[in-house]
């Protein structure tokens, strides 16, 4: 009877939420307020898939959802990234019949990496992938170890894991594991010998603690690595990138079925793979999942043109305090052919309250803008002098660097038509500064 | 290496320990912003590793050694690579050289590392303390005055699982803001000072940010050299990163003593 209540109410209080524009999580949070076990009384779909890791996760399941959708299964998902266990609670509670039955076939479940374990106290995944752990807001996340000691807590003996093969931290997870299904990329055009980046997170093995020997790199510590202290190597890989073309933006796995990719070149295709092996074991043929996810991933918000004074510009998103994500929108930047001037913007890195945090300014790989093509660059926002002091040693020479605290005068720079493009890189969180001051043209498919 | 030799600079040399496993909060940039300061005044710099896979150097060979911060994993794997050195590191420290240490680096210096199992280490016995980790998480940005030379004051992030047990009499700061990340989590004391053993729990690049702070350094390291620092830019891209980041942290401690 009380789940009965529990349901209705959080299905009424959505619904209410939906009208006065309300977050996902407040339904979810009352009913476990009430209702500390709702979850446990809940009666699931035979599979339920729980997704986390540092960044994309959002992406990979939105990827899954539409594609198991798109073939006629009924997916219950939190669109939106409500992903601890308040959101979670709404979702799952709203999708229930009276009976408590989840009216799905499939669960997709994006989670948080540090609440995880709270959520899956309650019921357990049948799958749970790891995308993978990267130095992510570690003002609040500590570092990648701490994180995936969390994650660990999070997994049942039940489940069986999706993983990352590449990320030797993520690949752990499944040792000893038999059934665990692996996705990783074979060695291609675009890896590298030696370590790119700023930092080694992973060249210590985390089973010994050896430092590893790599085959090659993909980029910021994934690739083929191998530990001679305890015989810790990359499984192998269930789903395999057999090939890359950087060119022509595609992928082929196993073989057979090729994928177009979006933005994000080979930062995205770790993601892609997540999904196809999911929407595998969801029953989707390979061919069919490869064909889908080519026609999903056209349009991403990671990458908008805007217009300002007749100056074309693109601004591109990445996540303040994770310097994968920055490495990735700066990769992005550096590949263009043309001529440019970069912006970087960081004036709040934390929306509560101010922080004088900035060590992962050391982190990102911002040499990377050390080319002919960037002419100009703008160090923008509250933390200028921070990414000044950072960019006078990445051998960008001085002539090209101007510092701008204040985002009016950074407004007025962007007027200054000198033949170049504008580029911009900022956060989720300082990008309508952005927005307020150039004439938006909306998302674009590259 | 023949430039090394015939320059006639005079040479300042570093030892990174462990710059691969001991660099997880940009600690990078603390050397590197050292090196570029002295060879500003006129001194020629050089950076040696020391990552605990070769045969430890001859520490005295050195005007400075650094540690940083790592995870707890790296940390007691630094551990227990450096420890068969104690004693080499104590004569060190004994003999009035620079050993800085920032971030959970701190943490192997005392008698003792308790980890969050519950396992009980030996530390380097450098300091008088002993540190027990637990699981939660000390997260925060700090602003205190160094204990020793007069500097305007110094601004940090903690970020570390330690706490420090023991009343340390020779703390490198007190705190007046983010008290709740001292040493002990009670009284102001942070880090620890003996002779020119210089370290502090507040994490990466502390030199980075604290232009007064590097000053200090390079003033001691000159002063064993007998080389004098010129003047710093005091209008340069870190002088005026940090006056913003008091600034911003100064706002924060008046919104929290209002309260
Ligand atoms: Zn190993």
């Amino acid at each position: 009877m009380k789940r009965f209540l529990v349901i209705w109410m959080v299905k009424l209080l959505y619904f209410a939420g939906n009208l006065l524009g309300k977050g996902t999580s407040l339904p979810g949070g009352i009913a476990l307020k009430i209702c500390p076990d709702i979850l446990k009384r809940l009666k699931l779909p035979k599979l339920v898939v729980a997704v986390t890791g540092s960044n994309g996760k959002t992406t990979t399941v939105e990827m899954i959802a539409r594609t198991l959708e798109k073939n006629g299964l009924r997916v219950a998902w939190n669109e939106g990234g409500s992903n601890q266990i308040e959101g979670v609670t709404t979702l799952l509670c709203r999708r229930a019949n009276a009976k408590g039955e989840v009216q799905a076939d499939v669960c997709i479940l994006e989670s948080d990496e540090r609440y995880a374990r709270h959520t899956f106290s309650y019921f357990t995944p049948t799958h749970f992938v790891v995308t993978n752990l990267f130095r992510d807001q570690m003002t609040r996340n500590a570092h990648p170890k701490w994180i995936a000691d969390l994650i660990g807590e999070a997994i049942s003996e039940k489940t069986t894991l999706v993983l990352n093969a590449d990320d030797p931290l993520v690949a752990k997870f499944g040792k000893d594991r038999p059934g665990t299904v692996y996705f990783g990329m074979a060695e291609n055009i675009e890896s590298t010998k030696e370590p790119v980046g700023c930092y080694q997170d992973h060249a210590f093995c985390p089973v010994c603690g050896q430092r590893m020997e790599y085959e090659y790199y993909q980029f910021a510590g994934l690739g083929k690595y191998s530990c001679f202290g305890c015989s810790f190597v990359t499984p192998p890989a269930d789903v395999l990138v057999t090939d890359y073309d950087p060119v022509g933006e595609t992928i082929e796995i196993n073989g057979t079925d090729r994928i177009r990719l979006a933005f994000g070149g080979r930062y995205f295709i770790y993601n892609l793979c997540a999904a196809y092996a999911v929407c595998q074991l969801a029953g989707i043929s390979g061919k069919q999942a490869a064909s889908d996810l080519s026609d999903l991933v056209q349009k991403n918000g990671r990458v908008a043109a805007f217009e300002v004074a007749g100056r074309e510009g693109m601004l591109l998103t990445a996540k303040h305090e994770n310097s994968v994500s920055y490495d990735q929108s700066l990769e992005y930047v550096s590949r263009q052919d043309e001529d440019m001037t970069v912006c970087i913007l960081v004036d709040a890195i934390s929306r509560k309250y101010f922080t004088g945090e900035i060590s992962w300014l050391w982190d990102v790989h911002f040499e990377k803008l050390n080319t002919p093509r960037v002419k100009k660059v703008l160090l923008c926002g509250r933390y200028a002098f921070d990414l000044a002091t950072r960019f006078s040693f990445t051998g960008i020479s001085e002539e090209k660097i101007e510092v701008i605290p204040s985002l009016e005068e950074m407004g007025r720079r962007f007027y200054a038509e000198d033949g170049t493009k504008l580029y911009v890189i900022t956060c989720f969180s300082d990008k309508d500064k952005i927005y307020s001051r150039v004439h938006a043209l909306g998302a674009t498919a590259k | 290496m023949g430039d090394f030799y015939e320059d006639s600079r005079v040479s300042v040399r570093i030892c990174a320990l462990f710059p691969d496993r001991m660099n997880l909060y940009g600690e990078g940039g603390n050397l590197k912003i050292l090196c570029r300061r002295l060879e500003e005044m006129g001194c020629l710099c050089r950076v040696d590793c020391y990552e605990g896979e070769e045969p430890a150097p001859n520490w005295m060979d050195y005007d400075l050694l650094y540690l940083g911060s790592g995870t707890e994993e790296a940390q007691q794997a630094a551990l227990q690579l450096l420890f068969d050195q104690s004693e080499a590191l104590a004569d060190y420290v004994e003999s009035g050289r620079m050993f800085l240490v920032t971030g959970n680096g701190t943490e192997l210096l005392g008698h003792s590392l308790t980890t969050r199992t519950g396992e009980v280490l030996s530390g380097l016995g450098l300091a008088d303390f002993q540190v027990e980790q637990t699981d939660r998480r000390l997260l925060g940005d700090v602003v205190g005055r160094y204990v020793g030379e007069e500097m305007p004051q110094i601004v940090g992030f903690i970020n570390c699982c330690g706490t420090i047990k023991g009343r340390v009499e020779t703390p490198f700061a007190e705190l007046s803001f983010g008290k709740e990340w001292s040493n002990d989590g009670i009284r102001a004391a942070e880090g620890y000072q003996k002779k020119r053993l210089i370290a502090t729990r507040m994490i990466g690049p502390l030199l980075v940010r604290n232009p007064q702070f590097l000053e200090q350094i390079v003033f001691w390291l000159g002063e064993e050299k007998g080389v004098t620092p010129n003047e710093p830019d005091r209008k340069s891209a870190p002088w005026e990163a940090y006056r913003r980041s008091m600034a911003g942290l100064s706002e924060r401690m008046l919104m929290h003593n209002e309260k």
